[in-house]
């Protein structure tokens, strides 16, 4: 058993019907879509054509939104259908990323994410889904693609068919006949409309970025829908004339939680290392004072997970029923284990400068070298973990391109270390402490900013060869709506300015340096996932 | 509640059902979606009814909650035969219709001035005593004072039986600003007043309409275009948008407006000249004697056509053949591409499909072009003059009349004709109106024309709808002429506005409705049903009224005309009440189920015996499936033999009668039913028009006739464009789709298309507010530049641009502006806008979730009226005298209106028009065959002093 949608557009008229019959059978609230009908306009007068899709969730066989989801909330059922269960739902809104399609939305009601379940609760008793019902025009046809019998498989087969972004890897169980490159592409226009032909553009809709009447060449979309006039490829129309909005799943928090885990990772490396090389004293404030930034950084870190789920009294559900593919349940178990070993080596070492003797005793015996050693190569790795899995994370977000990077991981790493190597040359200016290691934490720190100057430039400036969207990703961080925060925020604060830490050495500079890069930081991870949010996938 | 078991009703080979099988139908679980993966079961009657969003009468499903009797949604119905279980968007957006926080749930009564927006909430029998009384006083003075003004009947019988049992002519509608155009091209060739094509089984669909998104019939229609594009057959579109049925068309014809007659007639002469049409057919049923005695006599006018009658004594078929060569050979192809603006090669593709369809050409105009232009019946004369010549009238895959495919069974009694003529409705200067002059009314009103006692409005809201609107808000206002004005309505609307009562109605699923629609080759009838109440009382629960299962103290229409005039005459003096008397139960006031039951039982060929096979009697077949099909087949009714069973005579021109009336035709000796016009044949030339003064060849036979919206009268150097109006969404229907919370979500504007070439020349951009100057007046709205629209024309649908006046009561704050009309006390009104859509609190959650806020411009009130000198259309296509960028004072959707323009626009119009006491040839105000929706007795018809 193998469900599929095959949607022919021969027959389809671009009516809504199934629009509407699904907000009448899902009771899918205003403002939010399971499907809809996009409409795009081509041609130049009288060679003027209207094409219609209707667009919806896919039903991959291999179901990005599913990998992701920490709680198996999205879950691929035996019979090929995605459906979702609201109750389990954390509302994290990583299945909003990972989907290519902008299929998956929140529901206002039940602040738990949602889409086409291709009415589950309907075939399960046999039914048709109701768009299917609907359709004046049978021009949505549901069934078992393995059974060779069955409709849908017999117009597959018989068929030229087409799906979205097949480049994707998600292999769609939704085939378009007559699928049309300029309904199929995202990106087919560029510019951002005022207007649909008879709706307001939703404003909650900064994720939308295509289209208004142009008149340009075609270039690579010339063999879809050719304008042939006098022998030749005329100016050509392509607009969308009517689509729906898609809001932004993820803001500033994430930036936030991003900014904070690196500077707790990165401290916490930064006081490993610094202790190993001998600058900072084991027993010492110093190394006390770094080890309160540590678990101070990562609390922030999970308050600021659970601020950004839409259900956050369910945020234990990440831990009491973990999906293990998913990175942001690895993440979450990679988090609770080292903020709890931080806290333990905290409690322990001010218990100890209490002389509270339970603490002095479990001190005693972890200060032993053998002890010591493996509590580091533990902790430390957990660490490394803790700052890059983010990146993975990204990675299973299948629909940011641009999050897709190459070097994240390694960014990453780096960036918790120019965070951690800012927090001490801040505490060296500031307290005068740590005075040993304030050379090697410049050392870092300029070493950091190299390696993550090099990485910006590669990924995202000198990017010319990468796909469409992570161009248009790009084009919004550099020349964008995000062009601020990215040559101000994080070339000149980010990069620029901290580097003065070499040039002059003056009290308080270290400050200013150690701050710049980590208000840079802050800068670049919340244009980066801002602005890959901002390319439509649908 | 006991756990109901779950029955799979997949079938056996795998397949999925698209609804549950209908012996489930009283006990229906399912799966609640919301609750989903949880398996929460929920317990449905499934009660058929018909929908009431379009004409089209589709079926739909209720799932009506077996504990709340919440309506839960409304899926198609799979028995009925016109839509087949689909539906379109509207279908569904039914839900929000009856869900609607904003609804009117008690009847209100004015208690401030009119239109002050001061009510005070009555009680039924307050509003009925009141209301019936003033209708007693009225009808025991005169015949013509009460008035019945229908947008969107949604019935076939039920009020016009109502309105003749009053015995008053007091029937008025919308139909004149709608189809009255393409119905009177209908009705001249063949005495029916509506085409009805087939469209599945034909070879060339050839539509002057959007049938893929719109219209009269859409849903029906789109299913059976697509249905026959998939086997082969070409869709040919004229239209100067591109529609999304053009888009979907194998040859889109951009034509000018009012170009329409020449393209037509083009391909009628490709036809004509190689000698491809059918000759059996036209030899057979064209009144081409007639045509060749008129030639004759001269009053077929052909002057300057190369023709000459060979011999005058012999009537030779060969010789109308050279006639038609002759008279036609002027309508060329270079010259359509030239009249019309389009590339000639179209034309050409075009005619060729249509030569070669085989009789099976089926066609479509309705409002569009026929009702856009001066002349526009001229358009559908010469569209089916395509269909006589290809001999597809009546074929599979032709084109039928409405009336073989439409069934309108008889009730159990009909009330006799009336003996009255209201001037109002059917003024003498029209005589050949297809329907009432129904826009002109508060012109008629202003001129002194007359008064109305009660003037009751049914899914009409003219302020908004109609032209001129204005000069509506000017007479309701005025109590000496409108002396008593009833609003029913389901929702607010800027009419009820000004109203004196406003009485809240059930929408589609709230009601009892008998409907039939020529949607395809076949015959059928649907029953609209309130599904609450048969749903209750499926389940042992009892009703005397409707009301009772309806929201607040909504009622329902049919319930209420039997109340009302059963008071009206409650001594039965008046003669009206004994037509309100139970069949069953003697001297008793019949119920909805006691009158249905009757026709079901005795009017319905066919239903008693499939209710039988049931084990049902017909009303509970009915109420079960909702629908009942008469005939699946295209029939040729005119072909008919007439019956033995009477005596005949018959003349030498073939006439046949029966007591002197004209009943048939002879042909080849036998007697043939014929067409019902006073040839019985299609009458090619129409000694009517030439009887009516109306004798030129432009008016006697398929010919174009200058619109006034002619390139020739568009200053396009001056900055005029031709703006064209009347178009539909396909989500949007006229007055009944606000609130539709669903629908407003795909769909809430209008702004202005315009093709970027004419949006340069203004240094108009994407979204710039543009200002559109017409006869009367301006109005601001938004740009939406586009390739899909004719240079030279500018379209926005008129089915957006709702306001409110203030927000408790009016149109939702979602889907209407929030305005201010201002008098200058001279004649100007200002509509301003304060405010657009917004969100808004209600007990739907979903108001607060309102992200839209232009709801388009009421684009109507700046249109001058039009009316067509013989159809007596409202002409809907206006010259935009200037179009350009707004001001900065301008504000979307402002409008403004110089009322003193629009009365001389509408005295210049009168005077195109040939008055019946002038041009009348025998003394009646309009021809005898010349039906009205409400016929009175035929002395009527005659002009009285």
């Amino acid at each position: 058993m193998n469900y599929g949608f095959v949607i022919d557009n021969r027959l389809c008229i671009g009516c809504h019907a199934c629009s509407t019959a699904c907000k009448a059978e899902n009771e899918v609230p205003l403002g939010v879509n399971r499907t809809w009908v996009k409409y795009v306009e081509t041609g130049v007068y009288p060679d003027t054509h209207r094409h219609f899709q209707v667009t919806r969730c896919n039903h991959c066989a291999n179901p990005p939104c599913v990998d992701i989801c920490p709680v198996t909330a999205m879950f691929q059922r035996a019979d090929g259908i995605v459906d979702f269960d609201g109750d389990l739902c954390i509302g994290c809104k990583a299945c909003i990323q990972a989907c290519p399609y902008d299929a998956i939305y929140i529901d206002p009601e039940s602040l738990t994410a949602a889409k086409c379940h291709y009415c589950a609760h309907r075939t399960e008793i046999g039914l048709e889904p109701a768009c299917v019902v609907v359709c004046p025009e049978q021009a949505i046809i549901s069934g078992d693609m393995d059974d060779p019998q069955s409709k849908i498989r017999q117009l597959i087969d018989n068929n030229k068919v087409k799906v979205r972004k097949p480049e994707s890897g998600t292999k769609p169980n939704l085939f378009y006949i007559e699928g049309s490159k300029v309904t199929l592409d995202p990106l087919i226009a560029s510019e951002l409309p005022t207007t649909y032909m008879w709706s307001d553009v939703q404003k909650t809709t900064p994720q939308r970025q295509p289209v208004r009447t142009q008149r340009n060449d075609l270039k690579n979309y010339s063999d879809e829908d050719p304008v042939q006039i006098g022998g030749k490829v005329a100016e050509h129309m392509v607009q969308v004339s009517y689509d729906v909005g898609h809001k932004k799943a993820w803001h500033w928090p994430v930036a936030a939680y991003m900014t904070s885990k690196a500077i707790a990772t990165g401290t916490y490396l930064m006081l490993w290392c610094s202790i190993v090389l001998g600058f900072i004293d084991i027993g010492g404030s110093g190394a006390r004072i770094l080890e309160v930034i540590v678990l101070g950084g990562m609390i922030l870190t999970g308050i600021l997970l659970c601020v950004d789920l839409e259900r956050p009294e369910r945020f234990l559900s990440v831990l009491l029923r973990p999906q293990w593919r998913s990175w942001l349940a690895r993440g979450a178990y990679l988090i609770v284990i080292f903020g709890g070993m931080v806290m333990l080596m905290l409690t322990v070492n001010l218990g100890s400068m209490l002389n509270v003797s339970l603490f002095l005793n479990i001190q005693r015996y972890l200060s032993q070298s053998t002890i010591f050693l493996l509590w580091g190569s533990i902790s430390v790795p957990l660490a490394i973990g803790v700052a890059v899995y983010t990146a993975y994370l990204f990675r299973q977000a299948k629909g940011r391109e641009m999050w897709q990077a190459k070097y994240l991981p390694l960014h990453m790493g780096i960036q918790a270390l120019i965070s951690g190597s800012s927090i001490c040359i801040i505490m060296a200016t500031v307290f005068g402490m740590l005075a040993k290691s304030y050379e090697f934490s410049v050392n870092v720190l300029v070493f950091g900013l190299v390696i993550s100057g090099m990485i910006i430039g590669i990924e995202h400036v000198a990017n010319k060869s990468r796909s469409g969207p992570v161009k248009i990703a790009n084009q919004h961080l550099i020349s964008g709506k995000y062009k601020y925060w990215f040559w101000i925020g994080v070339v000149i604060i980010g990069h620029v300015f901290p580097m003065m830490v070499l040039l002059i050495d003056i009290s308080f500079m270290g400050l200013l340096c150690g701050l710049s890069a980590l208000c840079g930081l802050y800068s670049y991870e919340y244009s980066l996932v801002m602005s890959a949010q901002d390319v439509p996938n649908s | 509640m006991s756990d109901p078991e779950m029955i799979n009703v997949q079938h056996m080979d795998g397949r999925l059902s698209s609804y549950p099988p209908a012996d489930m139908w009283d006990d229906w679980t399912e799966y609640d979606s919301r609750e989903w993966p949880r398996k929460h079961k929920r317990n449905y009657s499934l009660v058929p009814t018909v929908c009431f969003n379009c004409e089209s009468g589709c079926g739909l499903l209720a799932y009506v909650d077996k504990e709340t009797y919440e309506v839960r949604k409304f899926e198609g119905n799979p028995a009925h035969p016109g839509s087949r279980g689909r539906n379109c968007a509207k279908g569904p957006a039914t839900h929000n219709q009856i869900n609607d926080p904003d609804r009117i749930l008690y009847p209100l009564k004015r208690i401030g001035d009119r239109g002050e927006g001061k009510w005070k909430r009555v009680s039924w029998d307050e509003a009925l005593t009141d209301i019936s009384e003033k209708m007693r006083a009225s009808r025991q003075v005169r015949r013509d004072g009460i008035m019945y003004h229908v947008g969107r009947p949604g019935d076939d019988h039920y009020a016009n039986r109502i309105i003749t049992a009053w015995g008053v002519d007091g029937h008025n509608s919308h139909t004149n600003i709608c189809s009255s155009g393409a119905r009177f091209g209908y009705y001249i060739w063949g005495g029916f007043d509506r085409p009805s094509p087939d469209h599945s089984n034909a070879n060339v669909i050839l539509l002057l309409s959007s049938h893929l998104e719109t219209g009269h019939y859409f849903n029906p229609h789109a299913q059976r275009i697509i249905e026959a594009q998939m086997k082969g057959a070409k869709i040919i579109t004229l239209d100067p948008r591109l529609s999304n049925t053009a888009s979907k068309s194998d040859v889109w014809l951009p034509t000018w407006p009012g170009s329409e007659q020449y393209v037509l007639l083009s391909i009628a002469n490709y036809i004509i000249q190689n000698e491809l049409y059918d000759k059996g057919f036209l030899y057979n049923w064209i009144n081409w004697k007639d045509t060749l005695r008129a030639v004759d006599a001269g009053t077929l006018p052909i002057e300057g056509v190369n023709f000459k009658r060979t011999d005058e004594d012999e009537l030779v078929f060969e010789e109308f053949e050279r006639l038609l060569k002759a008279l036609y050979s002027e309508f060329t192809f270079e010259r359509a591409a030239k009249e019309a603006h389009i590339p000639i090669n179209r034309i050409e593709e075009a005619a060729k499909y249509i030569a070669e369809s085989k009789g099976k050409l089926a066609s479509h105009t309705w409002r569009s072009a026929s009702i856009g232009n001066l002349g526009g019946w001229q358009v559908a004369r010469c569209l089916f003059f395509l269909n006589v010549l290809t001999g597809s009238v009546g074929t599979s895959g032709g084109v039928a009349a409405n009336i073989w495919n439409k069934f309108v069974p008889k009730p159990m009694s009909t009330p006799p004709r009336f003996n009255a003529w209201n001037e109002l409705q059917m003024p003498q200067e029209w005589p050949l109106s297809s329907y009432e002059m129904s826009y002109l009314l508060p012109h008629f009103l202003e001129e002194g024309r007359g008064d109305i006692d009660v003037y009751f409005t049914r899914v009409y809201n003219p302020v908004w709808t109609n032209p001129d609107g204005f000069m509506w808000i000017k007479a309701l206002q005025d109590t000496d002429k409108i002396k008593c004005y009833v609003a029913l309505t389901p929702t607010w609307n800027e009419t009820a506005m000004y109203a004196d009562y406003v009485l809240p109605m059930g929408h589609a699923s709230e009601r009892h409705d008998l409907v039939s629609q020529e949607t395809h080759a076949g015959k059928w009838i649907a029953f609209r049903q309130p599904v609450r109440r048969v749903a209750m009382e499926k389940d042992g629960i009892e009703f005397n009224s409707t009301m009772e299962a309806n929201p607040g103290e909504v009622w329902e229409e049919n319930e209420f005309w039997v109340e009302l005039s059963v008071r009206m005459d409650h001594d039965g003096e008046l003669g009206i009440k004994k037509w309100f008397e139970s069949p069953y139960r003697k001297g008793e006031i019949y119920t909805q189920d006691e009158y249905y039951r009757w026709i079901f039982e005795n009017s319905v060929p066919g239903l008693p015996e499939a209710a039988d096979k049931e084990g049902l009697t017909p009303l509970e077949f009915m109420k079960k499936y909702g629908a009942f099909e008469i005939m699946a087949e295209a029939v040729k009714p005119f072909e008919d033999l007439l019956p033995n069973d009477q005596e005949y005579t018959s003349n030498d021109d073939g006439l046949v009668f029966v007591d002197g009336r004209v009943v048939g035709v002879e042909m080849d000796g036998k007697y043939r039913k014929g067409f019902e016009t006073p040839s019985r044949k299609l009458e090619f030339f129409s000694k009517t028009m030439v009887d009516w003064g109306w004798d030129e060849l432009c008016h006697v036979v398929p010919w174009p006739l200058k619109s006034h919206v002619h390139k020739d009268n568009i200053k396009i150097d001056d900055g005029a464009m031709l703006l064209l109006p009347n178009f539909r969404l396909p989500t949007l229907i006229h007055t009944r789709s606000a609130n539709a919370k669903w629908l407003y979500e795909i769909s809430h504007k209008n702004p202005i298309w315009m093709n970027p070439k004419d949006a340069n020349s203004r240094n108009i951009v994407d979204g710039d507010l543009v200002r559109v100057d017409t006869e009367i007046g301006y109005f601001i709205d938004g740009a939406w530049l586009t390739e899909a629209v004719k240079p030279g024309v500018i379209a926005l649908s008129h089915h957006l641009g709702r306001w409110r006046q203030d927000d408790s009561h009016g149109v939702s704050a979602g889907m209407s502006n929030l305005v201010e009309i201002d008098h200058d006390g001279d004649g100007g009104y200002k509509l301003s806008v304060i405010k657009g859509a917004s969100s808004w609190e209600s007990q739907d959650p979903d108001t607060r979730r309102i992200w839209w806020q232009n709801v388009g411009v009421p684009q109507n009130l700046t249109h001058a009226v039009h009316p067509d000198p013989i159809s007596g259309g409202h002409c809907w296509h206006q010259i935009a005298l200037n179009v350009s960028k707004a001001k900065a004072s301008d504000r979307a959707g402002d409008v403004y209106v110089d009322t003193k323009r629009s009365v001389k626009i509408y005295k210049d119009w009168m005077e195109l028009a040939k008055p019946a006491v002038k041009y009348s040839p025998d003394g009646t105000r309009r021809p005898l065959w010349f039906n009205r929706p409400l016929r009175p007795v035929d002395d009527a018809y005659i002009i009285r002093e």
